[in-house]
């Protein structure tokens, strides 16, 4: 996509993402200044906690994610609010309270509870880390999405402004994502997207989404001539050359020495060629949009209704909807959505998006990502159970989430806390499927990227809604970046090099330890938020939540509710977990894609690990309990 | 001072946590016997609407809700559900609470 800078947003954005910060730096060394940081969570108001536990869990991937997949593959993107929420109902129900009981508050520190194992310590920091590294790749592929229409920079220099930033911040200050930070940033995400679903709301749906006086690009349709399915002659185009890719053929044309693709469709034997979008990786390295230079600027954004139906009648615009009358109207109606195919033409590297009609039907039930329905095949609904699976189980597993549970003064107001949080964020999630929705239809979709559609749906409601917006999910991103990092630097120099290597590093040398590896996360996260740029930020946090779900919650949940659990059975359980979920993660179509190879012959056809990796892992902990039985000292927490 | 917070987490979150509060066996059986309960009320319904998707895809298109899918009206059900279930967990476990205060009194009341 091409971005122009606005001025007016530049303004705002540096405005809001310097306010947080800097809150954060000042909530941040007073907190410091008092006996202990978190000791201030017991005087804070249970409502106020539970609004900042929504700003713990609504990072950028939820935001940006669910309502991206939402605008490009309709319920799907869905899927993700409801296993998101769903997760919650572990953490409450099965493993905050007996949590609190043992006394330890965090993964590494509650799974070793009971045995002070090397190997529990070990395990334990290694899963950490490779879910924080996980949990980072998202937010930094997000970060470099949401700088580029902002400052009109590249991907590549958002995510390197990223790390630099949280680098800088974290090996000078530390960031303290204190709880009236969190509550700042969730607050404002939880208005602003009210504001938002209203404006949708009052808009309605039209056939033609302009905005500013900007039109909204008409695609356009020739008729060739056809013979014998070759198409022969366009008048006024020149025929360059055509490439068929899987079933659908596309043709490129040249007019006035400039080339351009374009879909050739056979419907109802009416030969039609439609403008596609195209961007095109020349052996030289230069890129061109659309068959022009970027700075022509022959690129568009996408994303409208091919047909609105209200009561049985075809009509051009709608006017103000009231909420269900929005989803029914879409469900009837249909939508034109942007595919994506890859394909070479000579030395060329040709990444089109074509036009495809999607009825409003389709696009409102679950099947466009992950099919089931139609076209479904083994592999597929097994992907789509494992997603469900991996999302449900996956919440309580993250190392992070809970901590806020426990920095509230009574049970009772830990309890409300968490179910406002829950409150929260189910209201913010039904509103993603409006956000989502409503970017889909209004012509704001960046084609290279789904991670924009709520931003950019906000820039076309105005340049201050826009840049606040993209102020607040900016902030929240360096906040869950810094938190990530310390989290993940701390399990190496606190958990593996103190606990596991018993160095007993001087205060000074830990310092330095943990700065060294703050470092180096940051410049590993760097790299991987190159690298995987254009995927969906939901789907790469689907992964984070797998590989939790496999190796933290069964080992988890074994202590809690099996007495016979050992450590050995606890150890190899996350073992096993990590290294399951990796391999499947790593031999998926997904990355078989990010390696250049065809998706179609990656080694298997699972996006999703959980299904396979959660149940192993189970299996783990329970046949290493029973061979490798606990030792009978068991110094057990009952006592402390 | 230019230093990097290491993460200790012991140290920061144990402080806090109000380890004086003390619950009584039966209370902590009570509440833990619901919370399982409820959970495995949830799952029940969070796995029929995998199970819908999976085996009876045809279902979802089914009109049901002011013109709503059964799919939607099934995923935003199960989003409000989740809401519901906590604040009834959140009301029983908080008149357990209360039953076993009034006991504690009660019991103290006994002995003085």
């Amino acid at each position: 996509m091409i971005y122009d800078i606005s001025y007016t947003a530049l303004f705002f954005f540096f405005v809001f993402v310097g306010l947080v910060i800097g809150l954060s730096f000042y909530f941040g060394r007073k907190a410091s200044s008092s006996s202990s940081y978190y000791a201030a969570g017991g005087k804070i108001h249970w409502a106020v906690n539970g609004i900042a536990f929504a700003g713990d869990y609504l990072s950028a991937a939820s935001f940006l994610g669910i309502c991206g997949m939402i605008a490009i593959s309709g319920f799907d993107g869905f899927l993700y609010a409801i296993g998101f929420l769903a997760g919650w109902i572990v953490a409450l129900f099965l493993i905050a309270e007996p949590f609190k009981r043992l006394g330890k508050f965090t993964f590494t520190d509650a799974l070793n509870a009971k045995f002070n194992s090397r190997a529990i310590t070990l395990s334990a920091s290694v899963s950490t880390l490779i879910i924080s590294v996980f949990y980072l790749i998202p937010q930094m592929v997000g970060a470099g999405d949401l700088v580029m229409p902002l400052l009109g920079l590249p991907h590549w220099a958002g995510v390197i402004l990223v790390g630099a930033i949280v680098i800088i911040i974290v090996a000078s200050a530390g960031m303290a994502s204190t709880t009236y930070v969190q509550f700042l940033k969730g607050g404002l995400l939880i208005v602003l997207s009210v504001v938002l679903t209203f404006f949708i709301l009052k808009n309605g749906l039209t056939l033609t989404p302009d905005f500013k006086g900007e039109k909204y690009h008409s695609f356009m349709e020739l008729t060739p001539q056809v013979d014998n399915g070759k198409v022969t002659d366009v008048s006024g185009w020149e025929i360059v050359t055509q490439q068929a890719v899987g079933n659908k053929t596309f043709v490129k044309l040249s007019q006035n020495g400039v080339e351009r693709w374009f879909d050739f469709t056979q419907d109802d034997n009416k030969p039609l060629l439609k403008e596609t979008l195209t961007v095109t990786q020349l052996a030289n390295g230069q890129q061109l949009y659309n068959g022009e230079a970027r700075e022509k600027r022959r690129f568009y954004q996408v994303g409208n209704m091919s047909k609105i139906v209200v009561n049985g009648q075809e009509v051009d615009k709608t006017g103000p909807l009231g909420p269900f009358e929005f989803l029914s109207t879409l469900q009837e109606s249909e939508i034109v959505r942007f595919l994506q195919v890859k394909f070479t033409d000579g030395s060329d590297q040709v990444s089109l998006y074509y036009p495809q009609v999607t009825a409003g039907k389709t696009f409102m039930l679950p099947g466009l990502k992950y099919k089931i329905g139609r076209d479904a095949n083994l592999w597929s609904k097994l992907d789509f159970i494992s997603l469900m699976l991996a999302l449900f189980l996956g919440t309580a597993a993250l190392p992070h989430i809970l901590i806020r549970y426990y920095t509230v003064k009574t049970p009772r107001d830990a309890r409300k806390s968490t179910i406002l949080a829950i409150a929260a964020i189910g209201g913010f999630y039904i509103l993603t499927l409006f956000m989502g929705l409503g970017a889909a239809v209004n012509g704001v979709l960046d084609v290279e990227s789904s991670n924009m559609a709520a931003p950019l749906l906000a820039r076309a409601f105005g340049a201050a809604l826009f840049s606040i917006i993209s102020a607040v999910a900016f902030a929240t991103v360096l906040g869950t970046v810094a938190g990530l990092i310390v989290a993940s630097s701390g399990a190496i120099a606190h958990d593996f090099i103190d606990i596991y290597l018993k160095r007993n590093l001087s205060d000074k040398k830990k310092v330095k330890a943990g700065k060294i590896a703050a470092f180096a996360v940051g410049i590993f996260a760097i790299l991987l938020g190159m690298a995987f740029k254009g995927i969906n930020v939901s789907f790469l946090v689907g992964w984070a939540f797998a590989i939790a779900a496999s190796a933290n919650l069964p080992a988890i949940l074994f202590l809690l509710f099996w007495k016979r659990t050992s450590e050995t059975g606890i150890a190899a359980s996350i073992i096993v977990g990590i290294i399951a979920s990796l391999a499947i993660i790593l031999t998926s179509p997904t990355m078989w894609d990010r390696y250049g190879l065809d998706p179609a012959n990656a080694i298997h056809q699972l996006e999703n690990p959980a299904l396979i990796s959660f149940p192993l892992a189970v299996l783990t902990v329970y046949m290493f309990s029973i061979l490798y039985p606990k030792r009978q000292k068991d110094t057990s927490l009952a006592a402390g | 001072m230019l230093s990097i917070p290491v993460y200790k987490p012991s140290k920061h979150f144990v402080m806090h946590v109000n380890n004086t509060h003390e619950e009584k066996e039966s209370l902590t059986k009570r509440k833990s016997t619901l919370g399982i309960r409820l959970f495995f009320i949830y799952l029940f319904c969070y796995a029929g609407f995998v199970a819908i998707g999976v085996f009876q895809y045809e279902l979802l298109s089914i009109p049901v809700l002011g013109g709503l899918n059964l799919a939607l009206a099934y995923g935003i059900g199960l989003i409000l559900f989740a809401v519901i279930l906590g604040i009834v967990y959140n009301y029983y476990c908080s008149r357990y609470e209360d039953e076993a205060d009034q006991d504690t009194e009660v019991e103290k009341g006994g002995t003085a």
